[in-house]
């Protein structure tokens, strides 16, 4: 399987800089939470987080002993889940195109304290995001679900900024008519 | 942004995974069992597990018994009862680690590819990079990784004789607290070669040199993190628990809240919360948990910013010992933690409920107002 993970951003300097040594349990502890949330928001589906989470720390695991910038962290990892995720999400979508995709349960996916109307809009706007391609489905979902700024989708993406804003305007049209809303 | 991207950024507030600290700690060891299984060293590792189990089988079917699959009553689940002799290979479980019978053949049960049961002989196992479980009657060793050591089981039940040669092992018995049995390899310094011994021939006559000896094993190492906790070096025990390969936090209510004390009282209250957590929900019935849960919720509301999980975990404390000195301050904590979560019904909902139940409260001038 090739190693597709984006690779450490690199240092910055001298080795006085501060920096801190790639420690995979270590950043498992602390940012473990982080990434399965934002695997959640991005596949929908929380039986796939666990898989999720394993892949990204594995790449982590592969890095292991590099020294990074503690700021470059958070969002390397972001980085990692994010194309991870993306991965997933085109397998799903072949899987579909040949019927071996099962339905989300996705009036399960939020938190007890949200209200119905809001559990049911959530579901409804996943089920129209399954039918969006991965390279739509991803920014609009960055952007409007996780609330990520455009350089950051950009660059977790891997695309130019121009293009991540004409697919979050592209995918935002398609939901709005799958959804009926104007 | 139109109004459904708007409506939906406000939903997804509600969009969390249930990630709790079981959920947390499972995917943790699926983690490491696929690490161990993708690298080419274990791949070749695994290939040869099954070459040497398919030599074992053959020599000793060849020479004794074969070995026998057996049901095991109480899981189910069949496993591979072995015989080993001391010239035999050593035998390499699932997992990496090798087993070997050292002064007398050896019977063993393999039960999965990281947990062996010993029936009978001295072996010496030596662990892999991965965690190892050894039960020997009604003990249960839990093997560091890289660990190595010899056992053998003794005439009681529940009586084992154990030498540690590197590593860490944990001994579990019902009813008794966990020991742990360590011991290091001390690697020489550059500086310091190790002394050369010579040999001389032996000379008519004169006296026969002392015969060698093993050196004695290292004492147990002052720098164990729950020493530094016990002692209150906080600091330093929360490094040695981040930075010590060897250091364990075991799943008991003892050992997780003093790692918990050294992650927060060294400034680093968010890597408590994975510790506290476990006790709550793992050891619910233990006298800790709530104090536990207690102290969660404080480190959520003061140091975390996150007064919504703060409110719950509060809100345990009540649940788990509704008569407890800590639950009247636990409910007022609940009622001002909803409160600073932008949750007014729950707020008010928790004040009543202190009002009632602690009228004359020392916290109701704190309370009262969020009633208003």
């Amino acid at each position: 399987m090739v190693d597709s993970s984006p690779h450490l951003p690199a240092t910055a300097g001298t080795l006085t800089q501060a920096t801190t040594t790639l420690d995979a349990e270590a950043l498992y502890r602390q940012y473990a939470r982080y990434v399965a949330a934002i695997g959640l928001r991005l596949l929908g589906r929380d039986d796939e987080v666990d898989d999720l989470v394993q892949d990204v720390f594995l790449a982590v695991h592969r890095q292991r002993g590099h020294h990074v910038e503690p700021d470059a962290v958070r969002g390397w990892l972001a980085t990692v889940t994010v194309r991870t995720a993306t991965r997933k999400l085109r397998r799903r979508q072949l899987k579909r195109l040949v019927g071996l995709d099962a339905v989300g349960d996705y009036e399960q996916l939020v938190s007890r304290d949200a209200s119905p109307e809001q559990r049911a809009l959530l579901a409804r706007v996943y089920q129209a995001l399954d039918e969006l391609p991965p390279r739509l489905r991803v920014p609009w979902t960055l952007r409007h679900v996780e609330g990520f700024k455009l350089a950051e989708i950009a660059d977790a993406c891997d695309t130019s900024l121009a293009t991540i804003k004409r697919r979050i305007a592209t995918a935002g049209n398609a939901l709005q008519q799958r959804l009926g809303t104007s | 942004m139109n109004e459904l991207e708007r409506q939906v950024r406000d939903a997804s507030t509600h969009l969390e995974p249930a990630w709790t600290e079981r959920r947390a700690h499972d995917t943790w060891c699926a983690i490491e069992v696929r690490r161990a299984r993708r690298t080419p060293r274990r791949l070749v590792a695994l290939a040869c597990v099954a070459c040497a189990l398919l030599l074992a089988a053959t020599v000793l079917w060849l020479r004794d018994a074969p070995p026998e699959a057996v049901d095991s009553p109480s899981e189910g689940a069949q496993t591979v009862e072995l015989r080993l002799a001391p010239h035999d290979a050593a035998l390499v479980l699932g997992n990496g680690a090798t087993v070997q019978a050292v002064s007398g053949p050896i019977s063993l049960t393999v039960l999965a590819d990281d947990h062996v049961a010993l029936n009978s002989g001295q072996a010496r196992f030596e662990a892999s990079d991965a965690p190892l479980v050894v039960r020997v009657g009604a003990t249960e060793l839990q093997v560091a990784p890289e660990a190595i050591f010899r056992v053998v089981p003794a005439a009681h039940a529940s009586d084992l004789e154990l030498s540690v040669e590197q590593g860490l092992v944990t001994v579990i018995r019902d009813g008794a607290p966990p020991e742990t049995h360590s011991a290091r390899v001390e690697t020489p310094t550059p500086q310091a070669p190790a002394p050369r011994v010579t040999h001389t021939d032996a000379v008519p006559g004169a006296p026969e040199p002392p015969p060698l000896t093993a050196p004695t094993p290292p004492a147990p190492s002052d720098t164990d993190w729950r020493r530094l906790a016990d002692r209150g070096a906080f600091d330093q025990a929360f490094e040695r628990l981040r930075d010590d390969d060897d250091a364990r936090v075991r799943n008991t209510p003892r050992d997780l809240m003093l790692a918990a004390d050294a992650a927060r009282l060294s400034g680093h209250p968010a890597e408590a919360v994975p510790w506290l957590t476990r006790v709550v929900d793992e050891h619910a019935t233990d006298a800790r948990a709530p104090q536990a849960a207690f102290t969660l919720g404080r480190l959520y509301l003061e140091s975390l910013g996150e007064p919504r999980r703060a409110a719950e975990a509060f809100a345990r404390v009540g649940a788990l010992a509704p008569s407890s000195p800590l639950a009247e301050d636990a409910l007022a904590r609940e009622a001002q933690a909803w409160h600073a979560a932008h949750r007014p019904t729950e707020a008010r909902s928790a004040a009543r409920r202190y009002l009632e139940r602690y009228p004359d409260g020392r916290r109701r001038s704190a309370v009262e107002p969020l009633l208003e």
